[in-house]
């Protein structure tokens, strides 16, 4: 939004009363009774979220990958690489999702 | 020239009409005050009638029928009609009426009528005050349809100083308000007035049904005559937080056509700029909190223009690449994210989305309008609620993270004119564990990521089984396996060397002599199970010829550590001793201060081999 610059103007308006005060009274019940429905986590801290839940992702990553590296064949153990895996791989798709939601992709 | 024509002959058909015409078929209702107000400010004529109506019959009366001419009736863009109650300032507005399009028989075609149902029926001799507000698009003919750039705009209005209708009017007055400039003429009626900016006709008393007087109002009009020829709004909610609202322009001027050309110079000359039927600015009035604003096309983003915001609403100024003349087509995109909280509500086990339905532009008139509400994907129950009819249907879209595509309705409306820019509804079912499909998607990503690697590193992928190079590398992975073994249970001795280091300390700061023996006792023991199960891993490390230059220093290590384990063995037994004859401290310092410096020097070179097997 940098290309729209914030200023003043004046512009005569030409909208009449009238109907702005029927378009009122034609939904005004049922907002009465309806609550309003916003995000299941606050949209402002999504980008702490995603810096934190990333790092997470990466350290573990990092473990799983130095464990590939040093381990000899005949000392790996299945358990942990699935283990490390499975938790990397949470940690990696919830940073992801909220990096894309903080850079304003609304997937 | 063709326009102008067509409607004249459409009047002297009506005229014909009105003649030939006998008794009506409708009711004996009467309306005993009209007063008519047209407002030709802008682009649209908006005709704004009170009507009194006396129920004269003897029956009660529930419909009510308003007439308009055809070319009029052609062009009606908006009609509402809603009875008010009380007079002057304490006039209140009730309810909408539901109007329709009626087709009475026996009536002639150049006449359009509408059906009003009344709230409740008007019985005999009771009154009534109707307000009709109506907005017709298209019927301010530019007249001369060509001019150049230096003329001014002039266009055309046709109407009738008495009101058309089908039923007996008492008395009635017509106020024709113009914009501020220009009157090239009127036609002149008995009882004209013209006051400042507004024209006014009338009163008339006691005219007939169907009576008909038509007037021409000729005038400049510095309105701008803004059409999109078609607009698509694309309006996408996402449960995460946003509407994302994104809007497709194609404009055009429906003025006077420019003749001749256009001269960038006469149009910036100062202080005589030639160009006043053109328009330049655009304005459009968004909901307040709207965000991440963009204005572009197809060739990028269009820097001209201004955004201003408070906590009612947000106002967007935008310029076109070039100023529009009459004909002049331009196109562009804007875009804008609105926070879900605002629009999005529940009720009664379902979601609704409240969302205006036009464009935000003021004073545009939008020729073909696609209204395209894009909802989550696993939205169910779809339905839409308007105040006014539109064309509805259904699509799916494919975006970012979907597996079976998001539900669209699709909403048409041609002729739209700021007067339905209002809300509508948009009701479905939706349950937040939907939402996590998609990053479970993205975790599944990940993981498969994940699984090729431990496959990659466990599969065996050499062709031959039997090659030299094969066989050396299986056995090469045995003997790190092994050097592996030798490590922890070398660490695992350093670390009992640690224990009976801690223990010396601990019985120097407590003085306890049988805790330490007991130490030394365990530690003792350890380490000779561990240099048990070195003997069989040293034996399998000489087997290997590979291994012919580690073994040697393995078993450098593995004599190093032995010596160390019987210098530190020799020192505990030593300052126990000096404990039990209770010698001073400084006595069991010398005694082992020999012993200290081997055991330091030795451990050093432990440290080191330990480093040199750790890099292979």
């Amino acid at each position: 939004s940098d290309a729209i610059q914030t200023g003043s103007f004046k512009i005569d308006s030409h909208r009449s009363a009238r109907s702005k005060r029927r378009r009122r009274d034609l939904s005004v019940a049922k907002m009465e009774t309806a609550k309003p429905i916003g995000s299941p986590i606050p949209v402002a801290i999504y980008p702490t979220l995603s810096v934190f839940t990333l790092a997470i992702g990466l350290v573990i990553t990092a473990f799983f990958f130095i464990y590939e590296a040093t381990s000899s064949r005949k000392n790996r153990s299945l358990g942990m690489e699935l283990a490390s895996a499975t938790v990397a791989s949470v940690f990696l798709g919830f940073g992801s999702l909220f990096l894309l939601l903080a850079s304003g992709v609304y997937v | 020239m063709k326009k102008n024509s067509s409607v004249v002959v459409d009047l002297l058909l009506l005229l014909l009409a009105i003649t030939v015409l006998a008794t009506p078929a409708f009711s004996d209702l009467v309306l005993s005050k009209v007063e008519r107000r047209i407002d030709v400010t802008s682009q649209i004529a908006r005709v704004t009638k009170t009507l009194k109506v006396v129920n004269s019959g003897s029956e009660s009366v529930s419909e009510f029928t308003l007439t308009f001419p055809k070319f009029l009736g052609n062009n009606l863009a908006y009609l509402s009609v809603s009875h008010s109650e009380g007079k002057g300032k304490a006039k209140r507005s009730l309810a909408n009426l539901s109007v329709k399009e009626a087709h009475p028989k026996g009536m002639p075609d150049s006449i359009s009528f509408y059906s009003v149902s009344l709230p409740k029926p008007l019985s005999k001799g009771d009154t009534l005050t109707l307000e009709v507000v109506a907005a017709f698009t298209n019927v301010l003919q530019p007249f001369p349809e060509k001019i150049t750039q230096r003329d001014i705009h002039l266009v055309m209005l046709q109407e009738s100083a008495q009101y058309l209708s089908p039923y007996v009017v008492e008395s009635q007055s017509l106020s024709i308000k113009l914009p501020n400039a220009r009157i090239e003429s009127y036609s002149k009626l008995e009882n004209t007035k013209v006051q400042g900016s507004e024209i006014k006709y009338g009163p008339y008393k006691n005219l007939a049904q169907y009576s008909y007087a038509p007037i021409v109002v000729h005038f400049e009009s510095k309105a701008a005559f803004a059409v999109a020829e078609k607009l698509v709004r694309e309006i996408e909610v996402s449960h995460w937080g946003n509407v994302q609202v994104t809007e497709h322009y194609n404009l055009v001027h429906r003025g006077a056509q420019l003749k001749g050309e256009f001269s960038r110079l006469e149009y910036q000359d100062r202080p005589n700029p030639q160009g006043v039927s053109a328009f330049r600015h655009l304005l459009a009035r968004l909901p307040p909190r709207a965000h991440s604003i963009y204005y572009r096309d197809d060739i990028g983003n269009i820097s001209t223009s201004q955004m201003q915001s408070d906590s009612k609403k947000t106002e967007l100024l935008i310029e076109p690449r070039f100023p529009l003349f009459g004909g002049w087509k331009t196109f562009f995109t804007i875009g804008y994210g609105l926070p879900l909280s605002d629009f999005l509500f529940a009720s009664e086990g379902k979601r609704f989305l409240d969302i205006s339905f036009g464009s935000p532009m003021i004073d545009l008139v939008t020729e073909k309008l696609i209204v395209q509400v894009v909802l989550p994907e696993g939205s169910k129950d779809i339905s839409v609620t308007t105040p006014f009819a539109v064309k509805q249907s259904h699509e799916i879209k494919y975006s970012h993270l979907d597996i079976a595509g998001r539900p669209v309705v699709v909403l048409e409306k041609n002729n739209v004119v700021p007067d339905h820019n209002q809300k509508i509804q948009v009701y479905y079912k939706f349950s937040n564990i939907n939402l996590l499909s998609e990053p479970l998607m993205l975790i599944t990503g990940f993981f498969v990521l994940f699984i090729t690697c431990i496959i990659y590193t466990r599969a065996d992928f050499s062709i031959s089984k039997s090659s030299a190079a094969y066989l050396a590398k299986l056995q090469w992975d045995e003997v790190l396996a092994t050097l592996q073994e030798v490590q922890n249970i070398i660490q695992k001795c350093l670390a009992a060397h640690d224990k009976l280091e801690a223990s010396l300390r601990d019985l120097s700061r407590t003085g306890d002599i049988q805790t330490c023996k007991a130490a030394r006792k365990s530690t003792d023991s350890l380490l000779k199970d561990l240099s048990k199960e070195l003997r069989p891993l040293l034996a399998s490390l000489q087997s290997f010829p590979s291994a012919s230059q580690i073994s040697p220093k393995v078993e450098e290590l593995v004599a190093k550590e032995r010596e160390l384990q019987e210098k530190l063995m020799a020192k505990h037994t030593t300052v126990v001793e000096g404990y039990e004859k209770k010698s001073s401290g400084r006595d069991i310092e010398n005694r082992i201060a020999s012993q200290q410096q081997k055991i330091i020097a030795l451990r050093q070179e432990v440290d080191d081999l330990l480093e040199f097997i750790d890099e292979i």
